[in-house]
């Protein structure tokens, strides 16, 4: 596929050598009948020579429309992760399948050339759908809860085309496993298992699909205020994964163990077994840390004090304020104090520690308490710590590890960033607005943005003010290499240093209800999450969602969604790239962000 | 040829419009060359000339009626058999060759009708039966550019036969009966026998041989192998006598036994062909093999010696254009032995022949040979055998070939030139031409073991002339023939039949005229070159079978219309492919089985009622049952395309009821005889599945009992597969351990002097012997193997396991202490900048 957007880049010209093949196979094949006595002969003359080469470039040119059909029928147009994540995986895949030609170079030219395209596309096509329904699901969950949503995610075109696959891939394997009872059996062996690793990746999507449905079909009709999370559901994943790890491992050992004792080392399949090993590995212990994490919890927690949440009332991860004011100790909404001395709400921390094993704030181990830490002091400590000299303010704690993220500034940049504190459009105090968040009233003047346009950044002073005051305020960290897609545009508000916060401009800080927060993306926890974002948020009346793409420089891909979610919001900054955030020039943020929306 | 149907028209009109206005000129021109005498004569009926003042008047007009010609395309001959191109006319009509035959006529001129006239008045008036035989042949053969008449060739063969007992008028005859000329007479298979046997019983050859083939096929009589032995072995002696005329050595027999289609590289084109031979006696089989010289890596028009010994060759062996040329050949092979023994490193390599032999002694030595071989036999040279000898000897200095052992025995064993024979020497030297191999070394060995050697070597001997017999060496063909007829050796029925049939075939100038058919079918006479080979087709040569059936009804490209032609010809056609299917001619036979399939459509140009019935007409309507009969008769000789086309007979239910999966059988056996098939098996079944899914789908029978879908598979099945997945493997060694050791055996064998008597026995003890191999290295080797490469693939395994494992710690403490210690450092790894932004709904 990533070849075929190259070449649809090229168009006329893919166009022209299209032409080309079909008239060389044409002629091909009229060569052949026009010489030859019966059909039979006629084939085996195209088997030959010249002929056979027409023909297959032909082949080639064909499965490269066919799939590009199936490509438009199936998932429309690509997005640009999606042709990246294809760049990605088909090096080795085709290293993988090319091993496999070679595993079979004796065999059947026109079966193995069938299978190993008909492998090659079946596995574009399996990335691509699982890219889509992970978006099916970041687009539909910043609708506000209903059932529309679920029948919408139900209903929609991914969730079709993956149905026909698990149909589709179903009878693949079974026949290939048919045909390795009844006929050749090296051949189907092989590529059986190839399909059937193919098949059981779209499994785990479906595990994971339909355990989301369900999530949001318990969610939708059990409506609790506090039950914002399905508990069961990380075992049923946990351990319906390790099941299909299980399968995959037992019939890579069962082919791998079968082909080298009849002198095949099946190269093609080392890969997919280290990984297979690995992922049962990694899944086994990620069960059995969360069985621990869910029988120690209880040790290393402790309540919340009321002096805990003087100094910090902020659940890092959901961004709601907490309160001693609950039920019981053991509902959602009850703040915990972890070893490291962070409060979080209970709910929140057990939705976390599926995911993570550290603390959300210091990235500390949640279960390897060190005593000198265990207490509020050793927050500060560690806050002065930090070289920068931070200073001790409420939300001093998600700072250190924004740096810690990896995105720190270097010092040419604090200079610049000090240079733009200078920035007359600048953020509201944090510590001024910590209770307007409770309130979670619209603001009204969100509804009526101002369209201004400005071409630098003093310039917009004056003239945004208004709009800033009715929208939300996000901060992110961006990559040197960030460039802002045409479609959206930034409004700069402050630039935000290590160590320093720009004063609030007086005439925001009279603004009414405006609130301040900061949030690291919940997609922290995630590898490929580089980015954090804060972010300054008001309400916004319900049914407002949006996500953004930012197209890096090197074609990472900084996806910035907002979710909202029981009049909670949530802004997620993730990229897509572990290589996003390189060296690349800083002028182009900058350009862009002069830009308004 | 394929052009041809295309061009086929517009050359007809063209012809007629060129002809309708010339034929008063040619008169006229006639009139002005025809001598005075002949005018006058035309009016006194007592003024006939005689016999000979005919023929030669004939014979002095044909070049002009010849040059007026155009039609036949007659042509020189080509230079090369590489410039060879045969254009056959693909459809027949009757009115178009009718139209020709007039337009031909019209073209004699009035000495040229003056002198047949004469002829026909000798044979009808005055009974003479030279003259009735000379104008059957006329009429037949088109002599003298005569257009051919069947009609009144029958009928002066007939007045021939009344006249006197002529065997030749008996075998034309016979000929003109069985064949009917392909539609334009009748057909009398009872009088065509009548007319061979009488001939037979003259002394005819021909006839004798057309006797001997449907005694021995059972064609239009019953099979009699006896009757087919008598005729044959009365051939055998002709063949013998043949034989014994030519000098001592092996028989230099120039043989046109080909078949047509040979040209286009068999029936079915290249790589589908299964009965295809290679043209043996063409130009580049005689030239310098690059190959050869490839591998050697020597570039062999830099050696001179190489070119004289291919020139040499050229000339000694002639082409199928080309005869031999014996004189030129000794002057170019004594030129390179003359020369090259004079060589200083010649002379050194055969005073000290323990030195590693050259490109140079390879050719000179060869050359040498070629030398004392033509004194030996008197080609090119005064027979002499002393010279004979003195070259021969230096040769076996020099070479080490069969041939020069061969002649080297051979003058030792007949006393050639020497006082008496010396059978201890000949004995050696086959014995050395024997371990060369060749049947010729076997034969001269066999036969000497016999006639001096001790008597318990009999049987040996015998094995090794049965061995040249069978590798169709004619002396040891008739010598061994003659020994079953006589009782010395058993044979089974028909053994003595087949072995003398497959003898007189090879021997072929005594009894054929298919140098002449050969000839008439390059210069483009293709009705000539017809007659010829189907003259050849009732002797029994299947070559001549397949090729007068291809003339009649050549296989056309898939794209082209099959032949337009009439019944007649198309059963005539239909006939010989028959019987060359009968022959073992495997494409013959699924040929048959396609004219069966598709039939005869007739031609809508004749029959106006065609257009009123929408529907085919057939002149031979498809016969479905023959044709599977056919395929199946092919795919049981092993014909993969017989098995083709039968899985497609099954597939779509014709002519056998539809069986989709013994269809898929057949096909699943082509590919694996044939591997390169794949296309068209493989697009075969596809079809053939997707028809079995459908069919299914519906619910349809397909006919025959369905495997159950959905078998359930238990563990054993699992353990099944594991196994079969070894298995094939194992098989796959078996094999090639196998090859290798037959191979080795094979080559022990050849040292020991007997590889083609013991080949069977060689089978045996290799299968028996690998068997016993085999279960030594299941038992050892691989055990060993399988632990070594198991515990390799987990030592790699954990190895990569334990490093990542390491270097994940290693990372985790690393970050750990960043954590405590540096965590500004670390922030600063990589460059990036905040900014606070505002998202304004719009």
């Amino acid at each position: 596929m990533s070849i075929l957007d190259a070449l649809s880049s090229r168009k006329a010209a893919f166009l022209g050598y299209l032409t080309a093949s079909t008239f060389l196979a044409g002629y091909a094949v009229f060569d052949a009948l026009s010489e030859r006595p019966n059909l039979y002969s006629a084939g085996i003359k195209v088997s030959q020579g010249a002929h056979i080469i027409a023909l297959a470039n032909w082949f080639v040119c064909m499965s490269l429309v066919l799939g590009k059909t199936f490509q438009r029928l199936m998932f429309g147009e690509l997005r640009i992760i999606e042709v990246e994540h294809i760049y990605e995986q088909s090096w080795f895949t085709i290293t993988n399948l090319l091993m496999t030609m070679a595993l079979f170079r004796y065999d059947s030219n026109l079966l193995i050339f069938v299978l190993v395209t008909g492998l090659l596309f079946l596995k574009v096509f399996h990335w691509i759908l699982t890219d889509r329904l992970d978006f099916l699901f970041q687009q539909q969950q910043q609708l506000t809860g209903n059932d529309y949503r679920i029948r919408d995610i139900v209903l929609s075109k991914p969730t079709f085309t993956l149905i026909v696959f698990l149909i589709i891939d179903y009878k693949i394997v079974m026949g290939c496993i048919d045909h390795s009872f009844v006929y050749s059996a090296d051949v189907f062996v092989v590529f059986g298992l190839d399909f059937l690793m193919v098949y059981l990746d779209l499994l785990e999507s479906t595990l994971k699909f339909v355990l989301n449905i369900v999530e949001m079909i318990i969610l939708a009709y059990q409506r609790d205020d506090d039950e914002e999370v399905w508990e069961n559901k990380v075992w049923l994943s946990k351990i319906g994964l390790i099941f299909i790890s299980l399968f995959r491992f037992l019939a890579l050992g069962f082919v791998f163990i079968g082909l080298i004792y009849a002198y095949t080392i099946p190269v093609n399949f080392t890969r997919d077994g280290y990984l297979a090993v690995i992922k049962l590995i990694e899944q086994l212990k990620d069960l059995i840390y969360l069985i621990r994490a869910r029988r120690e919890l209880e040790r290393n927690l402790k309540d919340a004090t009321e002096e805990d949440l003087e100094r910090d009332d902020l659940c890092i991860i959901c961004r709601d304020d907490m309160s001693l004011d609950q039920p019981t100790n053991h509902h959602r909404n009850f703040p915990k104090k972890l070893n490291c001395g962070h409060v979080l709400h209970y709910g929140c921390l057990k939705s976390w520690l599926e995911m993570s094993h550290v603390c959300p704030t210091c990235r500390r181990e949640v279960f390897k308490p060190r005593s000198g830490r265990a207490t509020p002091p050793a927050n500060n400590e560690e806050g002065r710590a930090a070289p920068n000299g931070q200073p001790e303010q409420g939300n001093v704690n998600q700072q250190p590890q924004q740096q810690r993220e990896g995105n720190g500034i270097n010092p040419q940049q604090n200079q610049d960033q000090q240079h733009h504190n200078e920035n007359p459009i600048p953020n509201e105090g944090t510590h001024l607005n910590e209770r307007a968040t409770a309130t979670g009233e619209p603001i009204v003047g969100g509804s009526t943005p101002t369209p201004t346009v400005t071409t630098n950044t003093t310039t917009t002073t004056t003239g945004t003010t208004t709009a800033i005051n009715g929208t939300n305020r996000f901060t992110i960290r961006l990559p040197n290499t960030a460039v802002i897609p045409p479609d959206w545009s930034i409004l700069p508000l402050r630039r935000i240093s290590n160590n320093t916060e720009s004063p609030p401009p007086a005439g925001t800080t009279n603004n009414a209800n405006p609130t301040v927060g900061n949030s690291t993306g919940s997609s922290s926890g995630s590898s490929s999450g580089s980015a954090a974002a804060n972010l300054l948020y008001r309400p916004l009346e319900s049914g407002s969602k949006k996500q953004y793409e930012l197209l890096l420089n090197n074609n990472a891909v900084f996806k910035l969604s907002v979710v909202e979610n029981n009049n909670r919001r949530r802004v997620s900054a993730q990229t897509d790239s572990s290589n996003g955030f390189g060296n690349g020039s800083r002028g182009i943020a900058e350009e862009g962000a002069e830009e308004i929306l | 040829m394929t052009a041809f149907t295309t061009l086929f028209l517009t050359l007809s009109i063209l012809w007629k419009t060129a002809y309708s206005h010339e034929p008063i000129d040619i008169n006229t021109d006639n009139s002005v060359q025809s001598p005075m005498a002949v005018q006058n004569n035309l009016f006194g009926d007592s003024s006939f000339l005689d016999f000979n003042a005919s023929l030669s008047l004939l014979r002095q007009e044909e070049s002009h009626l010849h040059k007026q010609l155009n039609f036949p395309k007659y042509s020189s001959l080509p230079l090369s058999t590489e410039d060879i191109k045969i254009d056959i006319d693909i459809d027949y009509y009757e009115e178009y060759e009718r139209l020709k035959h007039e337009q031909w006529s019209s073209l004699l001129s009035e000495s040229q009708s003056f002198a047949l006239q004469s002829l026909e008045h000798l044979a009808d008036e005055e009974n003479n039966s030279q003259a009735a035989l000379t104008l059957g042949q006329i009429y037949l053969f088109g002599n003298y550019s005569i257009p051919d008449d069947p009609e009144k060739s029958l009928h002066y063969f007939k007045k021939c036969v009344s006249l006197s007992v002529d065997p030749e008028a008996h075998y034309y005859l016979g000929f003109l009966y069985t064949t009917g000329l392909f539609g334009k007479l009748e057909v009398d298979q009872g009088k065509a026998l009548l007319h061979f046997r009488i001939s037979a019983e003259h002394g005819n050859l021909k006839a004798a041989m057309c006797l001997a083939n449907r005694y021995y096929e059972g064609i239009h009589v019953p099979q009699n192998y006896d009757l087919a032995s008598y005729y044959y072995s009365f051939l055998a002696e002709y063949a013998n006598q043949f034989i014994e005329e030519q000098p001592i050595g092996p028989v230099n027999l120039d043989s046109y036994s080909i078949r047509i289609n040979s040209f286009n590289k068999g029936l079915y084109g290249e790589g589908a062909s299964e009965s295809y031979f290679a043209l043996t006696r063409t130009s580049e089989s005689n030239e310098i093999d690059k190959n050869f010289f490839n591998e050697l890596n020597v570039d062999p028009d830099a050696h001179y010696y190489v070119e004289l010994y291919y020139a040499y060759r050229k000339y000694y062996e002639g082409d199928y254009l080309t005869p031999r040329n014996y004189t030129k050949a000794f002057e170019v092979a004594l030129l390179c032995a003359n020369a090259g023994i004079k060589m200083p490193s010649i002379q050194r390599y055969i005073n000290n022949p323990n030195k590693q032999p050259t490109l140079e002694t390879l050719f000179i030595g060869r050359c040498v040979s070629g030398v004392g071989h033509m004194y030996l036999r008197g080609e090119g040279i005064e027979q002499n055998y002393t010279e004979a000898l003195d070259w021969l000897n230096i040769a076996s200095n020099l070479v080490s070939s069969s041939a020069v052992f061969n002649d080297l025995g051979n003058i030792y064993e007949y006393a050639l030139g020497l006082p008496e024979p010396d059978y201890e020497n000949a004995r050696t030297y086959y014995e050395l031409a024997h371990r060369k191999g060749g049947s010729r070394a076997a034969f001269n060995f066999g036969k000497l073991m016999l006639q001096r050697g001790a008597p318990n070597e009999s049987e040996k001997a015998w094995e090794l002339i049965k061995s040249a017999a069978y590798s169709s060496y004619p002396q040891a063909m008739y010598f061994y023939g003659q020994a079953i007829e006589q009782g010395e050796r058993s044979g089974y029925l028909g053994d003595l039949a087949t072995l003398y049939k497959y003898f007189v075939e090879k021997i072929e100038p005594v009894f054929t005229d298919l140098d002449w058919a050969f000839k008439c079918l390059v210069a483009g006479d293709i009705r000539s070159a017809l007659l010829g080979y189907a003259m050849a087709a009732e002797q029994g040569y299947e070559s001549a079978q397949s090729s007068a059936a291809f003339i009649l009804y050549p296989t056309t490209s898939y794209l082209e219309e099959p032949p337009k032609i009439p019944i007649d010809r198309y059963k005539s056609a239909l006939n010989y492919y028959q019987r060359s299917a009968k022959q073992r001619n495997m494409d013959s036979a699924v040929f048959v089985g396609d004219m069966y399939f598709y039939g005869l459509l007739n031609d809508t140009n004749t029959n106006s009622k065609t257009d009123v019935s929408s529907g085919k007409q057939y002149l031979m309507a498809p016969d479905l049952e023959k044709a599977a009969a056919m395929y199946q008769e092919a795919a049981s000789f092993q014909s993969t395309q017989g098995r083709f086309n039968l899985g497609y007979v099954y597939e779509m239910g014709l002519g056998v009821p539809r069986d989709y999966h013994l269809a898929k059988r057949y096909y699943d056996l082509v590919l694996n005889a044939k591997p390169e098939a794949y296309i068209p098996v493989q697009l075969s079944l596809f079809r053939l599945r997707f028809k079995m899914w459908w069919s299914r789908l519906w619910g349809i029978d397909n006919g025959s009992d369905d495997e159950s879908d959905s078998v359930s598979r238990g563990w054993s099945d699992w353990l099944e597969l594991y196994k079969e997945m070894r298995e094939r493997e194992k098989s796959a060694l078996a094999e090639e351990y196998h090859q290798h050791f037959q191979d080795d055996n094979i080559q022990h064998n050849g040292n020991t002097g007997n590889t083609e008597t013991n080949n069977e026995n060689t089978n045996k003890d290799s299968s028996n012997s690998y068997d016993k191999n085999f279960e030594f290295v299941a038992d050892g080797e691989i055990g060993f193997q399988d632990i070594l490469v198991t515990l390799i693939v987990l030592g790699l395994f954990i190895f990569t396991l334990i490093h990542r494992w390491r270097r994940g710690r290693r990372n985790n403490e690393e970050e750990n202490n960043a954590n405590d210690d540096n965590a500004n450092e670390n922030a600063n790894r990589n460059g990036g900048f905040q900014f606070q932004f505002v998202f304004i709904p719009l």
